[in-house]
Order: structure tokens, then sequence, then C-alpha cells
């Protein structure tokens, strides 16, 4: 049995805080925007009140944040931020650079909707946004998870293979607002866990030059090198997952529930905690993906293989594109094991709209139904309370 | 202690207007039920905060780990902190068949909440009222649903609220859970 003192109420906003305080980072530079002020707010707390030894650079942007992030993760700092929405929009440019700089950055993306209509509540139209930055991508379903994950985070960006970017997401306010227990590591478990461990860096001793202008026959081979090593960061992700000092949990790229079912639910975030609530007294397979840049294929591809019906489920729209984001990585996946399995693809949850038990219910109870009579319809719809799929 | 909870996933919802610490309300519940070593999970209803306006609040109390992350549409407990929101959310909408329905209430006889529900009452504005501390409505209430449904004790809850909140809370606290009484019907 744990000790009382490392279990605690927290926020999935507050955990995060928690886990950036006790991974010890040298400068923290964010721009506060709902839902993920409470992160910054933290922070600002644990600097102020000493215990946090960091550099707090309160900018006047997110653009601003994640550059002074690059300009101190060059110098071998190690850097936080966090975002959202409109703010990790306002970004954009420099996660390209954050990524292609290979700079050890840990930012915390409190998924929400973007603008017009202006909402403030969670959706993955943001994180879907800055998919193809070359960051790595994780999704956390708890508070436990995004403070697990935020330390995970930083083993994996500073490990020497690897040096990318990496985004540890959780769903806007059904997360980040929500008070779970957190099982906390204590200081010297993470101190063992995020060794400093020594990278190239901008030092004026022995001057280099990054980020120069590479002309088309030299910036091509850095790109494919970048994206090959953002492949294989997969197995630093294992590796990181295995060694973690947590005592009751054993993470992994993807999570799987009733493996071997006919039908076989697909998703990313909170809501599916939900979808496992329902599922765990059906026939209905639930693979969670933690892991989502890289996108853990061959693990997702076993879990698909032997499925009558997949029901692959985003909390976002690629608008004009065939499928939605993560719908559009399962057909490919299927396409290339040559297997014609029919995709529900289905949309849910955005700006905040309520993914209810009942709703889970019903649609669940629907795919099932449809396998059972030999389903061959594909779909492509928003789910409501109501759940029309026929 | 009238009641034991009678699964081990169990779920609330606490009623109150913004300002009268609804939010707290549940989230000292899912701190004193931490103590308990039980998994726990509080959030409000997301929107505008606006004072005044109603409010829910949820919380979750279970022995194995809490995945479901969707707001509790009927709850077995749920915790009016004033009569009049009886009539902005039914408490036979929002609370199961035979569950809890604690309702902080002036006039009990002028109560009629619906069957099938085991309706607790305490005066919650008098205790505060005499405590001179309006802002401890929570507290008492906590108490309260604390002794209709026993799903957390008196002293998590006192362990709970001592470590943020004044000893005054922790009278309204014992006020609440000592004055609830079984609502008689009929």
């Amino acid at each position: 049995m744990l000790s009382q003192k490392l279990l605690q109420l927290m926020s999935g906003n507050d955990a995060i805080a928690y886990a950036v305080m006790q991974a010890d980072v040298d400068v923290v530079a964010a721009y506060p925007i709902t839902p993920q002020t409470v992160i910054v707010e933290r922070l600002s707390e644990h600097v102020a009140a000493g215990r946090l030894d960091a550099e707090f650079v309160p900018v006047e942007s997110e653009h601003s944040a994640l550059s002074v992030c690059v300009g101190a993760s060059l110098v071998g700092a190690r850097v936080f931020t966090a975002s959202a929405s409109q703010g990790l929009a306002l970004m954009h440019e420099m996660l390209y650079i954050a990524a292609g700089l290979r700079c050890p950055i840990v930012m915390a993306v409190v998924n929400r909707a973007l603008s017009a209509p202006i909402n403030i509540h969670g959706d993955h139209s943001d994180m879907m946004g800055s998919r193809d930055s070359g960051w790595m991508q994780i999704f956390a379903e708890s508070p436990q998870q995004a403070y697990d994950f935020t330390i995970m985070a930083y083993r994996i960006a500073e490990d020497r293979n690897v040096l990318l970017p990496v985004a540890v997401n959780i769903d806007g306010f059904t997360v980040s607002h929500c008070y779970e227990g957190v099982r906390v590591l204590d200081k010297d478990e993470i101190k063992s866990y995020l060794p400093r461990v020594p990278r190239p860096r901008l030092d004026a001793e022995t001057p280099m030059t990054v980020g120069a202008m590479f002309s088309p026959d030299y910036y091509h081979i850095v790109k494919t090198e970048q994206v090959k090593t953002l492949q294989q960061s997969i197995k630093h992700f294992k590796e990181a997952a295995k060694t973690y000092p947590a005592r009751d949990v054993q993470y992994d790229v993807t999570h799987v529930l009733n493996p071997g079912s006919r039908v076989v639910v697909v998703g990313l975030g909170g809501v599916m905690g939900t979808v496992r609530h329902v599922a765990r007294n059906m026939d209905v397979g639930v693979v969670s993906v933690r892991l989502f840049r890289p996108f853990p294929v061959e693990e997702v591809r076993q879990q698909l293989e032997n499925a009558e019906l997949i029901v692959a489920i985003d909390r976002a729209y690629s608008p004009g594109a065939p499928a939605p984001p993560l719908a559009s990585d399962v057909k490919t996946i299927l396409q290339d094991m040559d297997l014609n399995i029919p995709v529900w693809s289905v949309v849910c949850g955005l700006g905040g709209h309520e993914v209810r038990l009942s709703t889970v219910e019903k649609l669940l109870n629907s795919a099932v139904e449809a396998a059972e009579h030999g389903v061959k319809t594909r779909i492509q719809t928003y789910i409501t309370e109501e759940v029309t799929v026929t | 202690m009238m009641k034991k909870p009678r699964e081990e996933h169990f779920e609330l919802i606490f009623v109150g207007r913004g300002g009268q610490g609804v939010v707290t309300a549940s989230r000292v519940l899912a701190e004193a039920a931490l103590l308990e070593q039980k998994f726990v999970q509080s959030f409000p209803e997301f929107g505008p905060e606006r004072s005044g306006a109603p409010v829910k609040a949820y919380a979750r109390v279970a022995s194995a780990p809490i995945e479901i992350r969707a707001p509790v549409e009927k709850a077995d407990a749920t915790v009016f902190f004033e009569s009049r929101l009886t009539q902005v959310f039914k408490p036979v909408d929002i609370t199961h068949s035979g569950g809890v329905v604690v309702i902080g209430c002036r006039e009990p006889s002028k109560l009629s909440v619906g069957d099938g529900l085991q309706v607790f009452t305490l005066d919650a504005q008098e205790i505060v009222t005499s405590l001179q501390r309006p802002l401890s409505l929570n507290m008492v209430m906590l108490g309260a649903v604390a002794s209709a449904t026993g799903i957390v004790s008196l002293d998590s809850l006192k362990t709970a609220v001592g470590k943020k909140f004044s000893p005054v809370d922790l009278q309204a606290l014992e006020q609440g859970f000592m004055k609830v009484v079984k609502h008689e019907t009929g």
C-alpha cells in the first residue's frame, strides 16, 4: 500500500503542473488559455514558492511561448509549455521549427475546439490541425495518465535517439477539470527515471549553427531522417512505459479491452473510458490509442484483423477529406492489410458536446446488432443523443 | 447511518446555485472518500459560471477504477441545496428509483418530490444563520448527505474539511450530519 501522501486529489491540469514541477524543468514559457489556464497558474505558484527552480517567462503570445522554449531547449534546458485551441493555432509555425530543430520540448495540449463559432469546450480539432507538425502526440484519458505521461514524455523526448518534441494531450474540461485520485512518484524515483542526459547544444565555447537554409538537394534528407526518427520513437515510448516506476499500471502505445471481439471500437482520449465502461459486459473490443503520432500501426493492426465491424471514433472533422483523422488512419491500415472490413466512422463530442453513457450504449448495441446480421454498410456520421446509425 | 450504498459504484449529483460552493462540496466529498482508499471522481457541469444560476456538480465513489467520463444522468443520491431547485431539476428525473434525495428545506411538509425515493431534509439555512456563516451551506449539505447515504464517514469528511477550511465549517458539517432527518411522505 502506498503512503497516503503520494495519493492526492488532483484535476488533470493540477496533475500535469505537478509532474512538470517534479520533472525539475529549467524553463517554463506559456500563455494562459482556457481550459489550460490552471497549468500555467500552478506552475507560476510552484516557481514563486520556490518549489520549482525554473525561469518562468510570462510571454505575450503562444508564438513567443514556443519560441522561448525552442531557444532554451537548444542551449540544453529542460523546458515546458502548455496551450490549447487558438493558442496552439498561433504556435503553428513554431511547432514545425521545434520538431525540425529536434528540440525535446514537452507541451501539454488541453484539447479544445477552434473558432468560429467561439467555443471554449473540448474536442480534438486543435491537435488534429497540428497533426503533421512532426511532434510525438500522446493522449491521456485521466488525471493519473496526464501525470504519468508528462513524466514519461521527458524521458522519451530527451532520449539521444529521439530528440523530438512531445505533446501530451488531455481533453479540455472532462479531464483537465475533473478531480480524481492521482498517485505521484517520489522525488528520488523521478530523479533516476529522468536523468540529465547531455545532448548537442548551442554553446558559445564551441559555436555551431542550427536552423540554417537547406537547398533542395539536402532539405529532403533532413526531413526524411526526422520522419524516420519519429516512426522509430514508438520503441522509445515502449521503453519509457516499461521502465516507468509506477507500481500498478503497465502502459503501452494502445490499451486493449476484450481482444478478439466481433466489433472493435478504436478511439482517442477520455471518451474511450466511457466506451470501455459500456463495453466491459459486451462482445465489443475497445482499442484506446495512447500514442497517436507515431501511429502504432502494428499494434492496432493486430486488434483489427479479425473484426467484423470497426467503429472509429473521432472528436474532430477533417473537412473535405474522405474520412476524419483517426478513421483515415484505420482505413489506411485495413487497405495495407488487404482487408475489407466495414468501418463506421463516428464523430462525436465536438465543442464539448456531452458523450453520454446512454449514447454510447445505443451506439454499441447498434454495432453489435449490425455485426450479427453481417453488416456491409460503411457509415460516416456525427453522433447525437438520438444515435441513428443504419 | 441510515442506508449503505447499494453498490461499489456510487454516483451523486449536487444541485445548488452558482456561488453556494456546489463544486467544492463535490470535491470535498471526493477528497474524503479518497482518504478511505476509494476510487473517486468529481467534476462540475461545464458551462458559463454565473452567480445565482442553478448549477450541478457530480461525484463518483467506487471500489474499482472509474473509467466513465460522462456526466451522471441518474444518480444514486442527489443533494439539493435549496428546495426550490427541485422545480428546476426534478428529483425523479435525476435520481434512480429507490435512491436518496437530500433537500435543504425550511418547510418539509410542503415538499412534493415524487414516489419511489428516499427523501431526507434539514433546515440548512437555519443552521448557517445560527452559525452566522452563509458560505458554510455546502458543508451543511455535505454532512447531511454523508449521514443519509453512509457513502463516506463523518471522520473522513472532517479530515478533508479541516485541512482547508475553518472551524466554523467543521461545525456546519457536523450539524448537517446530525440534523438531517428522513422525510415521511403522506
